[in-house]
């Protein structure tokens, strides 16, 4: 019980820098401080606050009259430290083998960390989200794009109407039930500056067409495919789930490479912007899938939104002149491929997987949309291998696309032509 | 420049004593308090992370050492937390408000400029009052106005001059966060001439430009050839050009181009700056070795999963200091804090923020 320790050290008076060399003497319950030609002082041993230990650093032992304590000898004052969770954490730290397997866990951990906690993180979001929320959010947003990019209409009332007919068709045909919140749907027809042909939905439910597109592809059976597309981004909530992606993203980063140093954590946030390009990607497959179905319900040609992909992509780019460029080369380009043997036609009919007869009634499959937000989703094994240029866009390169709505419908053509 | 050096003149005549600064961590005991830190964040979801920051910068002030005597940071990791907590509340709310409402977003991000540098000057408050060299704490006493000017009026009004008044900019950060800083009840003064900061800034801005030219210009002309084009096969690959030209451009010009200016201004800021009247500093980065460190850090952290993290931290860590001097003017232990009680100065009010970084990083 009243084993003595010495701990040979530096006393500082309280808030000075002029130290002066002692010792701290440990016996039972007391600790005296002797500091060199100035004689001794006994203190209480439950009142001295021991720092932590760090690494081989100087320990600092607190003294209740403020004095504070010095000494390089570390592995004493862990003798006398009482702190057991303190004392883990550094035997924790300290170098040795137990360290190599945190080594081999910890990436793989961060790894399943990422994979389960995005998702986790997005689910939370979305439950959180208030039931007015992405209302509201529709309106703030078409505000300020009325303020910026867009312009009334110029659809003559007539066409308008039909293609909200159209709209109301696919909107009632939706499949029930899938989400907590129900969507208010609204169409809404702008017109773009400068004139792009694009289409979006907002989160609460809110479509725009724009005028561009209405001219563009005349064809109901696009325009359909293309609302249907929209339709599947609000059932899916993909805006919100981008959205919190983004926040979870940030957070994540932050943590666990927090002080990553210079130059390394730019380029881990800008590695999760590329991602989210991944996520948004596989976003517009999840909604062309859901799309086929729907068009299917009203009757129309499940596959007639291919001839809008390329279109669309170059309406994504982010120059709007060489977008404008694009789209009258693309326009002139789709035309063509109206004809009989075009490229899309290829794909549809020619491109079939080996051991499988075209003729033959294809055995139909009920459309499974995968829901995990992570970004290894895959939507058929042969589109697995992508190329690396491959994540950089925000939707698909088209072939991918049009291959899946080729794999979608594949039952359909051949039900078309008896 | 010649009025300063009269002013202090005398100073060098009155030194003699060099005190080197030295870290004297090493990668292999850091390697296990970070895994541990990042392991233990993982594992609590991210909680743990304010106790893991103070581990980390403990670990850093405690191992770096100058005149026999190490810094310290005593910083809690629930003050952390609960700064935490508080801005990222904050951020939630503007984030919200920029969804469901523009007007009352602006009105916030508005209203956010004249808060910032309240966090700015409270923060600096919190750090220096948290770190300590020999039993003497560090201080700060810059008020509201002045970080006011430095950090918000300033780079606003360097945005009219197409950022080419930066330097001025730096300066005045610089002025705020070394002259406001004091050491026990000391202070420092800080003050250099404007060349100092120009001469750096031409050499990054032509550089960028330089190199911009030889470096990605092939990649744009690639992309608008494409765009006059025809053929649509190559959009793609257009698009994948100029992405990767955009991140060439930003990882191999203009982040080693602040990393450069960046290094040199840490040498003008040490070299200027007197404390107490008496003791001046030196540093000797050498910006190209710097970038060399940073560069091969960051390839070595990538190559390793993040496993190497650690070895680069210390080896930068090693460097900085080994470049820092301290030429002191008169006996360095006559110093006594201010600061009055070494457990209650902080109170969980104090906000700290991530990413404010004075410059004086040791």
């Amino acid at each position: 019980m009243s084993e003595t320790l010495d701990i040979k050290g530096r006393f500082y008076p309280p808030q000075s820098s002029e130290g002066c060399d002692g010792t701290l003497r440990i016996r039972g319950e007391t600790v005296f401080a002797t500091v060199f030609d100035e004689g001794r002082v006994g203190l209480p041993r439950h009142e001295i606050r021991i720092e932590p230990r760090i690494g081989t650093m100087r320990r600092k032992i607190y003294l209740p009259n403020g004095f504070v304590f010095e000494t390089e000898n570390t592995a004493a004052v862990d003798a006398i430290d009482t702190k057991k969770r303190w004392k883990a954490l550094a035997r924790l730290e300290k170098t040795g083998w137990h360290l190599i397997p945190f080594a081999i866990f910890t990436p793989i951990l961060a790894v399943g960390f990422y994979r389960l906690m995005i998702p986790l993180l997005i689910s939370a979001g979305l439950f959180f989200t208030p039931d007015g929320l992405p209302k509201r959010i529709d309106k703030a947003s078409l505000g300020s794009l009325d303020k910026i990019w867009m312009r009334p209409t110029n659809v003559d009332a007539e066409r308008q109407r039909e293609l909200t007919a159209l709209f109301e068709q696919l909107v009632a045909a939706r499949p029930e039930g899938r989400e907590r919140r129900v969507p208010n749907y609204e169409l809404k027809f702008r017109r773009m500056r400068p004139p792009t042909p694009n289409a979006f939905a907002l989160p609460g439910g809110t479509i725009v067409l724009t005028d561009s597109l209405i001219r563009d592809f005349g064809d109901d059976d696009v325009l359909a495919g293309i609302i249907a597309h929209e339709i599947a981004h609000v059932e899916y909530e993909h805006s919100l789930r981008q959205i919190y992606r983004a926040l979870g993203m940030a957070a994540l980063i932050n943590m666990i490479a927090g002080d990553a140093g210079p130059m390394l954590e730019d380029l881990l946030l800008e590695g999760s912007a590329l991602l989210s390009l991944s996520f948004s990607r596989k976003h517009e497959l999840q909604a062309d899938s859901y799309s086929v179905p729907l068009m299917r319900e009203v009757g129309r040609r499940p596959d007639a939104i291919l001839g809008f992909f390329e279109t669309l992509e170059a309406g994504e780019m982010v120059l709007p002149s060489i977008a404008t460029k694009r789209r009258e080369q693309s326009k002139s380009k789709i035309e063509k491929e109206r004809a009989p043997k075009s490229e899309i036609d290829r794909l549809l009919y020619e491109n079939v997987p080996e051991g499988s007869d075209p003729e033959a009634p294809a055995n139909y499959e009920p459309i499974k949309v995968e829901e995990d937000d992570d970004d290894t989703a895959t939507y058929g094994g042969d589109l697995k291998a992508k190329k690396a240029k491959d994540w950089f866009s925000s939707h698909p390169l088209h072939q991918e696309r049009i291959e899946n709505i080729k794999r979608l419908t594949r039952g359909d053509n051949v039900d078309d032509n008896p | 420049m010649a009025g300063r050096d009269q002013n202090v003149g005398w100073v060098g005549a009155t030194s003699g004593d060099r005190h080197p600064f030295a870290f004297v961590g090493n990668a292999k005991d850091y390697f296990g308090i970070w895994i541990v830190n990042v392991l233990l964040s993982i594992v609590t979801l991210g909680i743990y992370g304010s106790w893991a920051k103070v581990r980390n910068k403990k670990y850093f002030y405690g191992h770096t050492v100058v005149d026999n005597h190490n810094f310290d940071y005593h910083a809690t990791g629930i003050q952390l937390f609960i700064g935490k907590l508080i801005v990222v509340g904050v951020l939630s709310v503007l984030v919200i408000l920029q969804l469901v409402s523009p007007i009352l977003y602006l009105i916030a991000v508005l209203a956010f400029l004249f808060v910032i540098p309240i966090v700015i000057a409270r923060a600096l408050r919190f750090n220096a009052r948290v770190s300590s060299h020999r039993n003497v704490r560090f201080n700060f006493f810059g008020q509201y106005g002045d970080a006011f000017i430095a950090y918000i009026l300033l780079p606003i009004a360097n945005y009219f001059t197409l950022f080419l008044c930066t330097p001025f900019v730096s300066r005045a950060i610089n002025r705020y966060a070394v002259n406001n800083h004091t050491y026990g009840d000391r202070k420092f003064s800080f003050d250099a001439d404007i060349g100092n900061y120009y001469k750096p800034f031409l050499v990054a801005l032509f550089s960028i430009i330089l190199l911009s030219i030889v470096l990605v210009g092939p990649a744009i002309g690639g992309l608008l050839k494409t765009a006059s084009g025809t053929d649509l096969s190559t959009d793609e690959t257009a698009l994948f050009k100029f992405i990767l030209g955009f991140y060439a451009l930003l990882f191999l010009v203009i982040v080693p181009a602040m990393l450069y200016y960046k290094a040199v201004i840490r040498n003008v800021i040490f070299n200027n700056t007197i404390l107490d009247n008496l003791h001046r500093f030196e540093s000797t980065v050498n910006p190209f070795k710097y970038l060399w460190i940073v560069l091969s850090n960051t390839i070595a952290a990538i190559v390793s999963i993040g496993l190497l993290i650690p070895w680069g931290r210390v080896r930068l860590a090693k460097y900085m200091a080994s470049c820092t001097t301290l030429l002191a003017g008169g006996p360095l232990d006559g110093y006594s804090s201010d600061v009055s009680d070494t457990t209650g100065v902080v109170s969980s009010e104090y906000v700290d923020m991530e990413g404010i970084d004075i410059g004086i990083g040791i």
